[in-house]
């Protein structure tokens, strides 16, 4: 049991989400970084899946109420305890988790996982939904029954750049002029204040759109580049609707969706393109690091 | 059909018959396929990369095919009070009183084209265009759920409270999602008709 003393700015519940129910308007939200979040969980021996907390840009305070593992996993944030390895935390110690200077997110994994209400099979917030809410002072976390596995001793460390994202670009990208396309690679592109999971809104240049900007409503992947009529790219993340109306300039690989979700507002970064070949190595490659015993 | 590899875990399939192959699609899932979602002329097919790639999810989406003729969607009911805070301004916006808004609106059966935006927001169409009407250009913050809407040709029921940029012209109690058992009132390809209350 843990009791939230400071909720920080933006905390919520997270696993991998709920991805299978797109057809019924359901976005799939679960972490914006998962790549961290599967960390912290092996790192307290959870199932990889189990709900954590996410926490953006300025974390929480937790008092633990029992003896319990936990790891803080993410971004670069102050921490009262090494981030990237299993702490051991006594009832009654607390855990404090400050500002944030490299990235934008980290995640507490608690041995057993946070038992939080499931929507749907999953127990990821998503606001709009209506399923969760940010965590809040004073309320107290159950713990789950997610542990599968032994605790880890070891640190990790998972050097990851942030300056670039990697895409690959759709048949779509071809309705794009030659002009755009070349702006939308070569441009440094800066992150929006007004970011959030659900949409990651650029700044710095105008990337021309095709026809009148506007496209029937279609289903969207996740980590599709969007380019409205104001020509500056929004990156649709983990709760993004499930449906979008822009033309589409290219897409997030699945292997840097965790990039995304450390991308700051402010942080300035560039878009590099890659093959489909290349994606699904990348992906299989971070899987296998993923996989690996730690 | 046609197929567009919108990223590295999905495919876009395009045709003219969406919902038989969502239909078809959805009776035979193929393993490692993690969602559809179909649109009015398309079909997005999700995947797990480290579990399928685009030819076999092609190959599959080929032998489903779009089916033979669709079976109806069944048709939705829904009690409207046609009450809503928009109604008079999109009556005088047409040159109309409310009361043919009303009639025209709920005058016709609608087909629910796909979902999306919030669990169980369909987007059903089409709108006369005797009284389609653009999105206002300043979203309100919070529109109630129940609310009953118009886009352009495209009208719609709020399932639940949430920012929105629709004309609203009614309300109703319908419960459209229910998030415990995943049911939405209004699936793709169903039919839906607004009964003045």
């Amino acid at each position: 049991m843990i009791r939230v003393l400071d909720a920080g700015l933006f905390t919520t519940v997270q696993d991998l989400g709920r991805p299978g129910l797109c057809h019924l308007g359901v976005s799939a939200a679960g972490a914006a970084d998962p790549v961290s979040l599967r960390v912290a969980n092996r790192l307290v021996g959870n199932v990889e899946s189990a709900a954590g907390l996410e926490m953006t840009l300025r974390g929480g305070r937790f008092e633990f109420l029992k003896d319990s593992w936990v790891s803080v996993c993410g971004g670069e944030f102050e921490c009262s305890v090494p981030m990237w390895r299993a702490v051991w935390m006594r009832a009654g110690e607390q855990l404090s988790v400050g500002g944030c200077s490299r990235g934008a997110r980290c995640y507490v994994a608690v041995r057993g996982g946070i038992d939080a209400n499931y929507y749907l099979g999953s127990a990821s917030t998503h606001v709009l939904s209506g399923f969760g809410g940010p965590v809040q002072k004073g309320t107290v976390l159950g713990l789950g029954i997610c542990e599968v596995g032994e605790v880890s001793h070891d640190q990790i460390s998972l050097g990851r750049p942030l300056d670039r994202v990697r895409v690959t670009l759709g048949a779509e990208s071809d309705f794009f002029s030659a002009r755009a396309m070349f702006t939308f690679l070569s441009q440094s592109w800066k992150v929006s204040e007004h970011s959030s999971r659900q949409g990651v809104w650029l700044r710095g240049g105008f990337v021309e759109s095709p026809g009148d900007g506007v496209m029937e409503s279609e289903g969207v992947a996740l980590g599709a580049v969007q380019v409205p009529p104001s020509g500056e790219p929004v990156i649709l993340f983990v709760d993004s609707q499930t449906t979008g109306g822009y033309p589409v300039v290219a897409n997030v690989v699945g292997a840097d969706v965790g990039v995304v979700g450390q991308l700051r507002p402010g942080w300035e970064f560039r878009f590099e393109a890659v093959s489909f070949d290349e994606a699904r190595r990348l992906l299989r490659q971070q899987e296998a690091w993923l996989r690996a015993p730690f | 059909m046609k197929f567009v590899w919108s990223s590295d875990q999905s495919v876009l399939v395009r045709t003219d018959k969406a919902l038989g192959l969502f239909r078809g699609l959805q009776k035979s899932m193929l393993s490692g396929v993690v969602g559809l979602s179909p649109g009015r002329t398309s079909v997005m097919v999700r995947f797990d990369g480290l579990r399928q790639e685009h030819t076999d999810v092609e190959s599959w989406v080929r032998s489903v095919g779009v089916g033979g003729p669709l079976a109806p969607g069944k048709l939705v009911e829904i009690l409207t009070s046609y009450t809503g805070e928009d109604l008079e301004e999109v009556a005088s916006l047409h040159g109309c009183s409310t009361t043919q808004v009303v009639e025209i609106h709920s005058g016709r059966i609608y087909e629910a084209w796909f979902l999306g935006f919030v669990p169980g927001f369909a987007y059903l169409g089409e709108v006369d265009e005797r009284i389609a009407t653009p999105r206002r250009s300043v979203p309100r913050r919070a529109v109630l759920a129940g609310s009953v809407g118009i886009a352009g040709v495209q009208t719609g029921v709020y399932p639940r409270s949430t920012p929105g940029g629709w004309n609203l012209i009614g309300r109703t109690d319908a419960v459209l999602f229910d998030p415990v058992s995943g049911v939405s009132l209004i699936e793709p390809g169903d039919h839906v008709r607004f009964i003045p209350q």
